[in-house]
């Protein structure tokens, strides 16, 4: 990560006993989309922040383009938030509040309103650029903001949970706008939200935080696929975490005894010994349910609920001998041909593929 | 249902009706009437003449009182206002909500010692022979004549507005949405632009108000004007206090007073559409 534009080296952010960021490195390329997730409370807001400038890092250091930015106040850095609060002025017409931060790099009146107005058009906001911010709807509003952000032009644009205050039809709407607009600006997003789906479907890396941690960082797919730890495993909640003792390390998978028979899982640079206990995930859309087992890792089960998300189905399968619920992601449409009831007993089953070890995946 | 309450709990606005009624508007209609009086052998006698108000708004002496009156009260608004600012926002904005709202507890404390006590002790400080002249004499500067001018009046008007006006700024300082300033200096406003490119219109309705607590302060108080300002030229409160001693003319000082009340009315009118003025 020597090319990123910019570096987050070893930084750290305490207030007074309380560490809201505990020691943290990582970069985030010309134009990359990166999404910092997390819930409430997990430092991903301080960390924003402290790249804006409103904090000071307890510890390391920002840099911006290789420039050190320790020490230098939030208004000589060039990095424009856009705030879950909006924080738009309301004494200012629309038009004011998009020109407020050219006005401050002395940009004349004839130029700034030019280059607000070319914004707002840009955003379908023309109409309203002589009205009271207070007037508009909060979709209008969310993208006032965003112009405002961006007419000066930045490198980098950070965004708090911009879309919180959104229903969900608007906020989609608003990302795939964000979206586009990152694409066709090539500059660098760094968008922090609660919100998986928000991440998921926008970013190019993800940054998953808890507690102040870093937990991990990597593509939607990696992270999906191979949830670095059991915190991830659990919030990103795709997978179903099972215990086995190892029996039999081979080339490619390695052999567990669990509490429902012997499983194989994949091996990647799994580096444990024979007989030591190891968690290992199976992923829920990589099970296969049937009568009959039809991979070489099954478990008989029984159907306990099931709960639509799109047009795929997750079901929940209790198995003997597991404490959580095995979760089983299916399309909708090989759902309905199962005509399965609740209380029925079924047969799970993956292939080694479909089990990996925390970390253990390249 | 609504209705019902509201016709239920309609005696519950009789007490604010009837103080009102006692103490203000019963009052000021007796003021009112009394202006149309006369004044015969020193007792006032009840008429319906207009001499009373002929006789005042035609001198030239009545209204340079009230110009003068006017420009001493609105210097006390500006003063006042300029001397509580730097104040009202180190307390809303530098120190923590406990210590706040101590401060303001204490803004209160002035009130509990006489305003004429205040002022009097005023005299200390800024007579020819006072406190202040005897340090310029101190450091080889000629004493300068404070007491008995406008500026002496000015000192008694601070004194009397400051506390409240502090309050009434650092109240309106303390709400500003701080995401507000931090997304001034996330869009490059230092310190002193957002200062008048943010704080100061969000302030707007507080330092206005504040003002207007310190012109209305200052355009009926008499004590500052006589004693540290020396009563010359009048102000409009030292031409009642002067009409009512010389002859008993209350009617022509009612004439004065409603005068001021008008005015007074006019300015709050025009303040308050200033401060919260909605814009298109």
């Amino acid at each position: 990560m020597s090319e990123a534009l910019v570096e987050i080296d070893r930084v750290a952010k305490r207030f007074g006993d309380y560490t809201a960021v505990t020691e943290t490195s990582f970069g985030i390329g010309q134009g990359e989309f990166l999404a910092i997730m997390g819930s409430s409370g997990c430092g991903k807001t301080t960390m924003l922040r402290m790249l804006a400038g409103l904090e000071e890092p307890s510890a390391g250091e920002i840099r911006l383009e290789g420039r050190s930015q320790k020490g230098l106040p939030p208004w000589r850095r060039d990095l424009p938030l856009v705030w879950q609060s909006l924080a738009l002025f309301p004494f200012l017409s629309v038009l004011d509040n998009v020109g407020f931060g050219l006005k401050m790099r002395g940009v004349a009146k004839v130029e700034r309103d030019r280059r607000s107005l070319a914004w707002l058009h840009k955003l379908e906001l023309g109409e309203f650029a002589s009205r009271n911010v207070m007037q508009l709807s909060g979709g209008q509003r969310q993208r006032v903001a965003l112009a405002r952000a961006l007419v000066t032009e930045p490198k980098v644009l950070l965004l708090d949970e911009p879309l919180s205050a959104l229903d969900a039809h608007l906020s989609v709407r608003m990302q795939a706008l964000l979206r586009s607009l990152q694409r066709e600006l090539g500059i660098t997003f760094v968008y922090v939200t609660h919100s998986q789906t928000e991440a998921f479907s926008m970013a190019d890396r993800v940054v998953i935080m808890s507690r102040g941690k870093v937990e991990q960082i990597g593509s939607p797919q990696a992270i999906y696929r191979h949830p670095a730890n059991r915190f991830v495993a659990e919030f990103i909640g795709n997978v179903t975490i099972l215990r086995g003792s190892v029996a039999e390390v081979g080339e490619q998978a390695v052999r567990l005894n669990t509490a429902t028979g012997a499983m194989s899982v994949s091996r990647g640079n799994f580096a444990g010994s024979h007989g030591a206990p190891a968690d290992f995930y199976v992923n829920a859309d990589q099970i296969a349910i049937g009568d009959e087992p039809r991979h070489e890792n099954h478990v008989r089960a029984r159907f306990l609920s099931h709960k639509f998300i799109g047009n795929m189905v997750t079901l929940f399968l209790e198995v003997p001998g597991i404490e959580d619920d095995l979760k089983v992601i299916l399309p909708e449409r090989t759902y309905d041909c199962l005509g399965m009831q609740p209380g029925d007993s079924v047969v799970a089953s993956w292939p080694a593929a479909a089990a990996h070890f925390f970390g253990g995946a390249a | 249902m609504s209705s019902n309450t509201s016709r239920r709990r309609w005696p519950l606005l009789l007490p604010p009706l009837l103080w009102q009624l006692t103490f203000f508007l019963l009052p000021l209609l007796f003021l009112f009437v009394i202006s149309f009086w006369s004044v015969v052998n020193f007792r006032l006698e009840p008429d319906m003449t207009l001499k009373n108000w002929d006789f005042m708004l035609s001198r030239s002496s009545f209204w340079s009182a009230y110009g003068h009156t006017w420009a001493l009260a609105l210097g006390a608004a500006v003063v006042t206002t300029c001397c509580s600012f730097p104040a009202a926002c180190s307390l809303a904005f530098t120190v923590s909500e406990r210590t706040r709202k101590l401060a303001l507890m204490f803004l209160v404390v002035p009130f509990f010692t006489s305003y004429l006590v205040r002022v009097y002790s005023w005299q200390a400080f800024l007579s020819d022979n006072g406190i202040v002249n005897a340090l310029l004499s101190l450091v080889g500067l000629d004493g300068l004549p404070m007491l008995n001018s406008d500026f002496g009046s000015l000192v008694g008007y601070v004194t009397l507005a400051l506390p409240l006006v502090t309050l009434v700024q650092t109240m309106g300082l303390a709400q500003i949405d701080r995401n507000l300033i931090e997304a001034a200096h996330n869009l490059r406003a230092g310190p002193v632009r957002t200062l008048f490119e943010v704080i100061m219109p969000l302030a707007k309705p507080s330092l206005v108000v504040g003002a207007l607590f310190a012109f209305i302060l200052a355009f009926g108080d008499f004590v500052a004007p006589t004693y540290l300002g020396g009563g010359a030229p009048p102000t409009l409160s030292n031409l009642i206090i002067d009409t009512t001693k010389s002859g008993q003319q209350w009617p022509r000082a009612a004439v004065v007073a409603i005068v001021m009340i008008l005015t007074l009315v006019v300015t709050s009118l025009a303040a308050v559409r200033l401060a919260y003025g909605r814009r298109k």
